[in-house]
Formats: structure tokens, sequence, C-alpha cells
């Protein structure tokens, strides 16, 4: 240990309902990575769900005001802004922080239910998307640096909508339109984002719409499928479990609902951008949960990652097969 | 056909606190143009058609022919960006949809998952599967929390009322 330990990076690290839940391999890579990063990650002890901004938020607003506060409570208890992974906790606690900071009307309706619990925002904390920790706090610079091994492959970007907009209260110039971090993010390792019609499109998940009304969902989630496709991707690459679950377990979906009009079913992988990243960082593939077990059923990826991941591993030289076995022994 | 106007609804989407920027919008369909949901659905989602109904506060429209229907928005916020007005249609979108939970008329997918959150405190919930890969990843269990507590505020604010089942048959007065 040197005595860097004072200007080391600590996130209160919000982990949400979906990755922790459903896509536990994403916050083991993004757990990995930051780690070997530099960022200390303090566990947000007492955190429930964000509360979702789309199901939740159009439910009951005020309600989805006062349980946001009280988790960005639990991040000033910690000292430390808060980092998530996801574009949906993103929108929700971003924007209550927005919210509680600058409207006294409802920062006092905030305070009036959390004083009851014993809780205060105080406003001393601000919410982060790990895009951001990585693009500014971490810097790109560091990123293509420690990215040491190139991946080679074609990667469709999908940003996903929180992660955007609303753009005035976003930390990218406001640019929600032609934006280019995440795309310089993936070519930091070696990767070309490659130009895709609709790019900027929502998965289909969000709004509650994937709960509410699937079959319009799944048709966004086909265009966006049809148009990557159409370019030869490699993989898909987002960062937000949501869009990640619409993409890949929707993809699934997709080829069972629209199988009439789609021709060949769709078999694209979708990676979260700290899988990818840690590869190329030259960390186990194991340590970024990459390897699945399929031993266990209704565990993601639907979508196999297995022919990208191929190609990424001979690149960089594993053996696939050695470490499904490896993985399987690990147990 | 003559519609009636809910003075009460348009009151309230018109009240500052909601927010007051609806009164710019003039129809100029940027919204409509630009919305994806629009484009998939051909014109049958139409943003710019959910305004003015709400600002005419034509609640029939809204709430019992749903044409168009809000619950088709995503919330991608595309429109609020598009906007020359600055109108903020998302958030005028998540309110009439509150207004539609008020009247328990909230479709049941949604309503499940705002029980999720009641019951549980979580969206989604944990599975023995995702428990067990978690183990293999060498991850601990998701930090703990106070249920009891944040049950305590839902109270407080009566999301308790709002989830619990209601007859159709109870409800129907409400109606105008």
């Amino acid at each position: 240990m040197t005595d860097d330990v004072s200007n080391k990076m600590a996130y209160s690290f919000y982990l949400g309902c979906v990755i922790p839940n459903r896509y536990p391999m994403v916050e083991r890579a993004t757990r990995t990575v930051l780690d070997e990063l530099g960022a200390e990650l303090r566990d947000m002890k007492g955190a429930t769900c964000c509360p979702a901004p789309g199901v939740f938020r159009s439910f009951d607003i005020p309600t989805w005001l006062v349980i946001g506060g009280r988790n960005l409570t639990i991040a000033e208890d910690n000292q430390a802004d808060v980092v998530t992974m996801c574009n949906g906790c993103y929108g929700t606690l971003l924007e209550v922080e927005h919210a509680l900071k600058h409207e006294e009307k409802k920062r006092n309706y905030v305070n009036e239910h959390l004083q009851k619990v014993g809780r205060k925002f105080k406003g001393s904390i601000h919410v982060k998307h790990l895009a951001e920790v990585l693009y500014y706090d971490i810097g790109l610079k560091k990123i293509q640096d420690v990215a040491i091994h190139d991946l080679g492959l074609k990667v469709a970007v999908h940003y996903g909508c929180h992660l955007l907009k609303p753009s005035a209260i976003r930390p990218w110039d406001g640019e929600s339109e032609e934006p280019r971090f995440f795309d310089e993010l993936v070519e930091a390792l070696g990767c070309e984002s490659v130009d895709y019609r609709d790019k900027m499109m929502c998965c289909g998940a969000g709004g509650g719409v994937r709960s509410a009304v699937k079959e319009v969902s799944l048709d966004f989630t086909r265009h966006k499928l049809e148009e990557i496709r159409k370019v030869g991707a490699d993989c898909i690459v987002n960062m937000c479990p949501f869009c990640m679950l619409q993409l890949d377990l929707g993809q699934v979906e997709v080829n069972g609902v629209f199988k009439d009009i789609i021709g060949e079913p769709y078999n694209i992988p979708v990676f979260y951008y700290t899988q990818l990243l840690g590869l190329s960082m030259g960390l186990n593939p194991i340590d970024l949960g990459l390897i699945k077990q399929h031993d266990l059923k209704g565990v993601p990826p639907f979508t196999s990652q297995e022919p990208a991941l191929r190609k990424i591993f001979k690149k960089l030289g594993y053996n696939y097969d050695e470490l499904v076995e490896q993985a399987k022994n690990k147990k | 056909m003559v519609q009636e106007i809910n003075f009460d609804f348009r009151k309230k989407i018109l009240d500052k606190h909601i927010s007051s920027t609806i009164s710019y919008c003039y129809q100029c369909t940027s919204c409509t143009s630009a919305c994806p949901i629009a484009d998939i659905t051909d014109g049958k989602y139409n943003p710019r058609k959910l305004i003015i109904n709400a600002l005419l506060g034509l609640t029939e429209k809204i709430f019992v022919d749903k044409d168009p229907s809000v619950w088709d928005c995503t919330q991608c916020c595309t429109c609020d960006e598009i906007c020359p007005q600055h109108v903020k249609l998302t958030e005028i979108f998540a309110f009439i949809k509150n207004q539609f939970a008020e009247r328990h008329e909230a479709p049941e997918g949604f309503l499940g998952e705002a029980r999720a959150v009641y019951e549980n405190g979580l969206a989604i919930p944990m599975q023995s599967a995702i428990k067990r890969r978690r183990d293999s990843l060498g991850l601990s269990d998701p930090p703990e929390f106070d249920y009891d507590e944040l049950k305590d505020i839902m109270k407080m604010i009566g999301l308790d009322k709002l989830v619990k089942k209601v007859d159709k048959e109870d409800n129907a007065e409400g109606e105008n």
C-alpha cells in the first residue's frame, strides 16, 4: 500500500434490482474492473429498488420521490457519490436528486416523510452513471492505457435512453442525438463501433411497456436487431441491465413472436461494457462472469455470447472449452 | 360527437407543480414525428394527440377510449428533447398514468410491479438459480434493507390503497 489511498476514488455502489438478481455476471465484471482501476466501492446498506422510472414513477410520483430520496440518504451516510450500472436507476436517482436540490417544495415533502424514519436528504452527494465514472473520473485516456488487448470486434453500441435524456441534467454537454463517448470507450478496446440505422432508438422495454404492451415492446427490439444484423455486427454492447434483458431475453422472444417475418432467427451476443473492458485489460474471463454455467437453468445470458467470445479468445490465446471446464470445477 | 370537458382534470394538468409548460404547446407535431412508438405503431400512438386531450380536459379520450393510449409510452424522452416549446411531455404522461392508478385502472403488468415493490421492496426479486450463480461468481448477497422502514414510508404516502385489488363494479361510478 502506498499513501495514495487518500486520492482513491470512492463511490456508493448502487446495485438496483436487475443486475444483482438477474445479471450477477455484470456485477462481477464491474467490481473486478473497478477494483483493478483503483476505485473503492462502498455498499449501500439498506438500499431498495430505486424505484423504477417507468413502472413505479408511472404508478405514483410522490412515492417514487420519497423512496428515491431515501436511497440517496444512504449514499450521504456513506459520504460518497453514487455510481449505478443501470440507466433506469440512473434516471430515477439523478432526477430525484435534481428535483430535491432545486425544488424546495419537493424537498420539504420528501424530508417530511423521511424525518419520520429518522432520515433527511441534505443534498451532499451526486449521482453518476458508470459510463460517466469511466469516461470522466477514471478518464478515457486511462481506459485506453489499461485496455492492452485489441478485441477486434465489430460492435453495435446501444446507449439506451436514460443515459442521455433529459440531456439538460446529464453530463454529456446536452448531446443526445449524436453522442460519441460510448463509441470512444468501445474503440479504446480495439473494436470498431459500427453505425446503424436508429442507433439511438429505445430498446423497447422502458416506461413499463415491456410489462404492459409486450408486443409493441418486442416490435422495437425486432427493429433494432434487424438494423444491427444488416451492418454485420459481431455483438451488441450496452451499459444498462434492463436494455440488456430486452436485447438478450427479448431476442429469444422476438425469434418466437415474429418468426414468420424475421427470416433467420437472431443470434447476436449482447455484452455489458465492463465485461469487454475486463477482457481487454487481460483479466480472466471466469472472473468477469463470461463463462456460462449450462447446468443452471433460467440464468442469463439467454442469447449465447459464445460466437463473439470464441472470436476474442482466439485473438487473446484462451481456449474456450478449457475455460468452460475450469469454471465447472471452480464451483 | 361532442366531448365533455373535465375542468377538474384540466386544472390539475395546468397546475404549476405538475408542469406549466404544457400550455405553450402549439401542436406542431415535432413530438409525434420524432416518437419511435408513433413510428412503430403506424401513428396509432400519438403524443401530440395526448397533449391536446390533456390540455383540453378530454378525459373520456384519455381514460376510456384510450385513443391514443398513454401506456404505449416507453418514456424514452425523445419528445422532450425535440419539443421547440420545452414542454415536458414525459412528465405529463407519467402524471396521466398516475391518474389511471388512482382510478385503479392501471394495466395489470404495472400493478403487479408496483405491488412487488410494495411487498418486497424490489421490482425484481432474487431467484434460487441466480443465487447459485452469484455464489459461483464469488459474490455475496446484495446488502440487506429494513423492509418495515420502507413499508412505513409507503403506507404514509398511501401506496397501500393504490396497490390493493379493486372490483370493477366498485369503481364504475367514477366515470363522467
